[in-house]
């Protein structure tokens, strides 16, 4: 239990007043707290929490393989993959649309995606004017990584 | 102040003089924080505040929509606050911009499916500028308003380009 | 030359002594909130943002002006003129400096207080010319705290008019040149006076008028672009005449002690202005220390405090002046 000072009398006299002035000539000459926005950036943690995006390895590979775990754990439906299967079980991935300005950027996907594909990003200078950058694409037309394939390769 | 009618709407004075009006505009933006829900904490106060400071710009808050130039919507917009909205919005001199910040303003946020929720306030009214973010950080809601001051004078210059 | 021209110069240049004063006290508002709140103000236009005004006026100019339908026409075009006109015909008793004042009649002090008396009026009509509730809430509270605050006002601006024997704004300040400053002898009135000049020209503790929080503006919700500018405006015009009048009754006005006024010169008008400017200073910066009175508060302060300890006031200074007269005359 947290104990406090009893709270202080209530006297006849405008102290208060005086206290305020005191602190109003105080901050006066202290220095101020401003981070002045487009010189100086904040550091954000290393966790902070933006959109979501594919990660590309260094030969422009993704690691999606087109599994719709992220799509279904998403509470707001904001994801919706569209993927064809083949003949050969490979998927082929036609477009991963993200509904980027209805996600809540809870980070829920990236939890449950089990091959790590998707990351939330740490760009927070996402405004727009146009309404179709609403809902952007992040993959077309590109093969899923295959999750056969790499046991194919192990073995 | 119609000086389109004196001298005609393409003639360079016109032109010229508006390409000023609409640098002093877009230096000067009055806006009336409309704070619906948890965005008008982060992106229209903190913003405000003296961490992030919106003076600086020339950005100030004013509560009238008769004294403002932006609205910014932040928040989730019901059915009967939409009939507000587009009261307000109605209630603002020209030339006026709205700003769409958060989720919920943008396109319903995390409650789209719910039946009383407008998903989206560009159903009701005209949106310059979207803020994604659930809530955007006061820097992205100073970033929006770069992007607004740079489509105003872009405009202008589109103007004077035809 | 034609007397006629000689007025009319005058009263143009006291409308760019005007204009000036309430630019640089716009910019200085925000700046000094500003560093009150721990932040910056405008940095962005300009040297430390001193173009930021111009932006300001040029986009309140280009505004379109609108006007809400139901109000009465002539009244609400009227009323900005009714609170500006006033506070720009006080600055014409000003005393400037030893030469420098527009218009010196033998009861300067009088006039300046009676015009300054009806702003009030404009306020009151622009809130009902607007027709809305929230502006007529906010013009019957301005005008009543206003005409509430006035009448201490007047009454500590009495002493120094006791002791300088002259109600001439230029005279008491040459009396004060060869005595000392009148806030020594008088402070209770420079004190009572700062406390009604606050409230005069609507700033917090006192800004019943214009609480944002509470009454969205006040008397000004429906007025939109140059009328609402010219309203702003006419508010740091009349906290500039406050200032002045501050500084003229109490603080010495373009005196300083010790020099005599051959010896100032044209430096007299500066020295005019820069305590005009500190005691603004000082205004702002209560403004941004204290919080707002409610308004049965200050109506209670206003009647039931500050006019009886005026009234005593008076009574006992000009009880104590006549028994060191009659000292000194005995001696």
């Amino acid at each position: 239990m947290m104990t406090q000072a009893p709270p202080r009398p209530q006297s006849k006299w405008p102290f208060g007043l005086f206290r305020a002035a005191r602190i109003a000539a105080k901050n006066l000459f202290r220095h101020n707290v401003v981070i002045q926005y487009p010189k100086e950036r904040y550091n954000q943690p290393k966790r902070s929490r933006w959109a979501v995006e594919q990660i590309f390895a260094d030969d422009g590979s993704i690691k999606c393989t087109a599994c719709k775990i992220c799509e279904q754990s998403c509470p707001d439906h904001c994801i919706e993959i569209d993927v064809e299967t083949r003949q050969d079980k490979t998927k082929f991935i036609h477009s991963w649309h993200y509904e980027r300005a209805a996600c809540m950027m809870c980070g829920l996907c990236v939890e449950a995606c089990p091959f790590g594909a998707i990351r939330m990003g740490h760009d927070y200078e996402l405004a727009h004017r146009e309404p179709g950058l609403k809902s952007i694409d992040l993959l077309t037309e590109v093969e899923a990584a295959g999750a056969r394939k790499k046991e194919a390769e192990d073995a | 102040m119609a000086l389109d009618s004196v001298v005609g709407e393409n003639s360079i004075v016109f032109l010229k003089s508006e390409q000023f009006f609409d640098w002093a505009r877009g230096r000067s933006l009055w806006y009336m924080a409309f704070g619906i829900a948890c965005c008008s904490l982060e992106g229209l106060i903190a913003a405000a505040g003296p961490r992030f400071d919106f003076d600086r710009h020339g950005i100030f808050y004013r509560g009238v929509p008769r004294h403002s130039d932006v609205m910014i919507v932040a928040g989730t917009v019901n059915r009967k606050m939409a009939v507000i909205v587009k009261r307000l919005y109605e209630m603002m001199p020209e030339p006026r911009y709205v700003i769409s910040m958060g989720a919920c303003a943008n396109a319903g946020g995390p409650f789209r499916e719910y039946p009383n929720v407008v998903t989206g306030v560009d159903k009701i009214i005209p949106v310059d500028i979207y803020i994604p973010g659930c809530p955007p950080r006061p820097e992205s809601v100073q970033y929006g308003f770069l992007q607004l001051r740079k489509k105003i004078n872009d405009e202008a210059k589109a103007r004077l380009d035809k | 030359m034609n007397p006629w021209l000689v007025a009319l110069l005058r009263a143009l240049l006291i409308l760019l002594v005007m204009l000036l004063n309430g630019a640089m006290a716009i910019y200085m508002l925000r700046k000094v909130l500003g560093h009150a709140h721990l932040r910056l103000g405008p940095t962005e236009l300009g040297p430390a943002g001193l173009a930021q005004l111009l932006a300001d006026i040029v986009k309140l100019l280009v505004k379109e002006d609108r006007h809400p339908n139901r109000s009465d026409r002539w009244l609400y075009i009227i009323a900005p003129f009714i609170v500006f006109v006033p506070s720009f015909m006080t600055f014409a008793f000003i005393p400037f400096s030893n030469k420098l004042v527009a218009a010196n009649p033998d009861l300067s002090l009088l006039m300046m207080l009676a015009f300054m008396s009806i702003p009030p009026l404009g306020i009151f009509a622009a809130g009902w010319a607007s027709r809305s509730k929230f502006a007529t809430i906010g013009a019957v509270r301005a005008v009543g705290g206003m005409i509430t605050y006035e009448i201490p006002l007047l009454l500590s601006a009495l002493p120094p008019v006791m002791l300088a024997g002259s109600m001439n704004l230029q005279a008491i300040v040459v009396s004060q040149s060869t005595s000392i400053w009148y806030v020594l002898p008088c402070l209770p009135s420079f004190i009572m006076f700062l406390i009604c000049a606050q409230m005069e020209t609507s700033q917090t503790p006192f800004d019943m008028t214009e609480a944002d929080q509470e009454l969205v503006a006040g008397f000004a919700t429906e007025y939109s672009a140059m009328r609402f500018g010219f309203m702003y405006l006419a508010e740091f015009a009349e906290n500039f005449v406050m200032a002045a009048l501050a500084v003229t009754l109490f603080l010495g006005g373009w005196t300083l002690p010790g020099i005599s006024a051959a010896a100032l010169g044209p430096f007299a008008v500066l020295v005019f202005v820069a305590k005009c400017y500190i005691l603004i200073f000082l205004f702002m910066m209560i403004r941004g220390t204290y919080s707002r009175y409610r308004v049965d508060h200050y109506m209670e302060v206003g009647w039931k405090r500050l006019l009886p300890i005026s009234v005593v006031w008076i009574m006992v200074f000009a009880a104590a002046l006549r028994v060191i007269a009659m000292l000194k005359g005995g001696a």
